[in-house]
């Protein structure tokens, strides 16, 4: 397994970057492009398995639970030639990966840890149920009720932008146990298996022609008490460790991935003659976002460091805000400039693609789900001013 | 940044929060006050002005670092004078064999006791004519100006009869020559390259200082000044601006770093990320600083406040070396040629 190198960089760079060139098929992309969502997320499927065979698929975890306690250089180094090489990224992997760890390990018992989390490490999809129609960046209203019935809870209501979750086994679950309760105090997390009955899964049809997220219609559905994560109406202190999990290396990977797309999208460019290097504004506007993204991945580099060197957590907490809100605004920029470079080419309709390379229109509609989920870019302007630039609250 | 960095770049900052706060620059701006004058005997006797010259010739020996943190921490404070051009100059005539010349060994010694300024082309790439305009101050002795392809030449200023702009920046100053009447002391063969990434930093890093400067004062004023009952910065609609101005300035200082690290190496990572620095950091602080005069609401468009002052500055910056779309081309040019040639201008040394 690659994975046993891991303390001789050189060595653990080299092994991946034969093994990666080796297994991922060069035209992996402009497969799955031809292919559907479902089949994409398949191919994720394959890769995490490919991965998990060298160790690779969830090194960042403790060993005890299928990890190899590769500390954080070791998992930039990773993150780094994935994105060198192009691999396959593993969206339907995110909160697998990094939320259910995030939780599990400090909130979670012993029990709940030795059953989901190495099954997992081998593959097990899993999924968040937190946002509600009516709690959204308002999360703590949420009104998903739970009620105890003997030694399980009955559940019933509704989900919202639920990702992935068509693909999962499993859900983490934010519920409501105590109606009469302030109202971060009256809720539970649980564990919710998505083959449970009374549960009904509606896939989102959404403006860039995926459907990452779905809605969860909850009718009677019943879940075991151990499944309760910490107390019972302690859910929201569970729910920050679950929001506050590192994705720092996540979104490092994600800045280095289109570092190499902005390289690769200027060099077609020059390859093929494309009349916009020689327009002014567009080309101007690259090098802009170009200069962006560099400033970008420092600042991500930079928070890494800090985790590093054990900063406290409210400062990193600044810098994970500060980076979110600027780097998904730069998402966006990106996708407007190739949409307009691309001019009436890129109105050409493509529901899918597999982030291997940059497509306008896709890239400047699914953006906004960058700049709207994992806290709007409103709510980051706030966290910003109030507890970063202690402005007085409104 | 390492630790020594760190270090002398909080002396620069406390001596500036001691001797250069809002009251004193308003005091120079409106003639009452020599600020300038005592900025530049501190920056003498402090070794600012040597910040990036090596030791042994009796500098600080940081380099480009140097002088990026000095210039950022002048621009926070907006700190009035020649210390931008100067250093520059000075910097690159060190680096030059032209400091092996008696004559040039002794001005420098001159400039670097404070007992005179030195001033530079204000845009390099602009041909002269009979009328050179030089960022720098009407006593200044010499000045580094273009010269034939990558040269530059230091011309005597001695008689050449500078007159002073009238500018809006007050914290700094234009003058214009007849090269004509500016006779060659010296040639810097090949130095344009250097002195134009430097040039580069150091605007990139005042512009970054200056934009954090505003930001820091108007969120101090947006906490104090009240209407409708409440503090002006309790509103999402203000609030939120700051924010997005603390992001953008924070990702102008990186370019600001990111051309440091690339500065030593004089090749096109060089030319790229001291171009873009400069284009994406004073347009940055332009937005930021014009944002700042209105979040003050009337007060900002008065003279006695200070968004006014960080406004003309990242103003005068945003013009200085090259129009800044300008900028952006030759970065493409040099990424293109880097990219051509297999240098990966985009690594980011860990």
């Amino acid at each position: 397994m690659i994975i046993e190198l891991k303390d001789d960089p050189t060595a653990f760079r080299a092994a991946i970057r034969d093994w990666v060139a080796e297994t991922v098929p060069s035209d992996w992309a402009d497969v799955a492009e031809r292919g559907t969502e479902d089949e994409a997320i398949e191919y994720q499927r394959w890769w995490f398995g490919e991965l998990a065979k060298q160790g690779l698929s969830v090194p960042h975890w403790p060993s005890a639970y299928g990890g190899a306690d590769l500390d954080l250089a070791g998992q930039m180094l990773v993150a780094d030639e994935m994105a060198r090489a192009g691999a396959p990224t593993l969206n339907v992997y995110v909160v697998t990966l990094n939320h259910l760890p995030g939780t599990l390990i400090p909130c979670g018992n012993e029990a709940q840890r030795a059953r989901y989390l190495p099954a997992a490490s081998r593959g097990t999809v899993w999924c968040q149920g937190f946002s509600e129609p009516g709690a959204g960046s308002d999360l703590a209203a949420l009104r998903c009720r739970a009620v105890r019935d003997g030694d399980h809870y009955v559940i019933n209501g509704q989900k919202i932008w639920s990702s992935m979750s068509r693909f999962a086994e499993h859900c983490i679950l934010l519920v409501r146990t105590d109606p009469d309760a302030a109202k971060h105090a009256g809720i539970s997390f649980l564990i919710m298996d998505m083959d449970s009955p009374g549960l009904e899964i509606r896939k989102i049809e959404q403006m860039d022609g995926q459907a990452d997220f779905s809605e969860l219609f909850l009718t009677d559905v019943r879940i075991p008490v151990e499944n309760l994560v910490g107390a019972e109406n302690d859910g929201w202190r569970v729910a920050q460790a679950t929001l506050a999990s590192e994705r720092g290396v996540l979104a490092f990977e994600a800045a280095e991935r289109r570092r190499h797309m902005m390289a690769d999208y200027y060099r077609k460019a020059v390859d093929d003659g494309a009349a916009w290097l020689e327009d002014d504004e567009l080309r101007r506007e690259f090098m802009t976002l170009l200069a962006d993204l560099q400033a970008s991945r420092r600042l991500i580099r930079n928070l890494l460091e800090d985790h590093q060197n054990g900063e406290a957590h409210a400062s990193t907490a600044m810098a994970s805000a500060r980076i979110k809100l600027f780097q998904t605004g730069l998402i966006q920029k990106i996708g407007n400039l190739v949409a307009r470079i691309e001019g009436v080419e890129g109105q050409r309709w493509q529901p899918f693609h597999a982030q291997r390379r940059f497509v306008g229109m896709f890239d400047y509609l699914h953006s906004f789900a960058w700049t709207i989920s994992g806290g709007t870019n409103e709510i980051m302007r706030n966290v910003i001013a109030e507890r970063g630039l202690g402005l007085p609250r409104g | 940044m390492d630790v020594e960095l760190a270090e002398v770049q909080d002396s620069i900052a406390a001596v500036l929060a001691e001797e250069c706060q809002s009251l004193a620059v308003h005091g120079f701006i409106d003639g009452r006050d020599p600020l300038d004058q005592r900025l530049l005997r501190l920056a003498a006797e402090l070794g600012w002005l040597a910040i990036a010259i090596p030791e042994d010739q009796g500098g600080l020996g940081l380099g480009a670092a140097g002088l990026a943190m000095l210039h950022f921490e002048l621009g926070r404070a907006a700190a009035p004078g020649q210390l931008l051009e100067t250093s520059i100059a000075l910097e690159v005539m060190a680096r030059s064999e032209a400091a092996r010349d008696e004559r040039i060994a002794r001005l420098l010694a001159d400039v670097l006791a404070g007992k005179t300024t030195l001033a530079i082309a204000a845009e390099p790439a602009r041909a002269a004519g009979d009328r050179l305009v030089l960022l720098g101050s009407r006593d200044a002795a010499a000045a580094l100006v273009a010269g034939d392809n990558d040269d530059l030449v230091l011309v005597d200023l001695s008689s050449a009869g500078a007159e002073s702009i009238a500018v809006w920046d007050e914290t700094r100053s234009l003058v214009a020559i007849d090269p004509a009447r500016a006779p060659a002391l010296a040639v810097l063969a090949g130095a344009r390259p250097l002195f134009e990434a430097l040039f580069a930093i150091a605007l990139a890093a005042d512009s970054a200082g200056a934009a954090r400067g505003t930001l820091d004062r108007t969120v101090a004023y947006m906490k104090e000044r009240e209407q409708f009952g409440r503090p002006i910065g309790s509103f999402q609609a203000l609030k939120h601006r700051a924010a997005d101005h603390l992001v953008a300035a924070i990702a102008a200082e990186q370019l600001v770093w990111q051309a440091v690290d690339n500065a030593a190496r004089a090749d096109r990572g060089s030319v790229v990320w001291a171009a873009m620095a400069k284009a994406n950091g004073s347009d940055a602080a332009v937005r930021i600083a014009g944002d700042c005069v209105q979040l003050h609401g009337g007060v900002g468009f008065t003279r006695e406040y200070d968004p006014q002052l960080f406004l003309k500055r990242v103003r005068l910056n945003e013009t200085l070396l090259a129009p800044n779309g300008e900028l952006r081309d030759r970065a493409e040019r040099a990424f293109g040629e880097a990219l051509r040639s297999g240098q990966d201008v985009l690594e980011i040394a860990s």
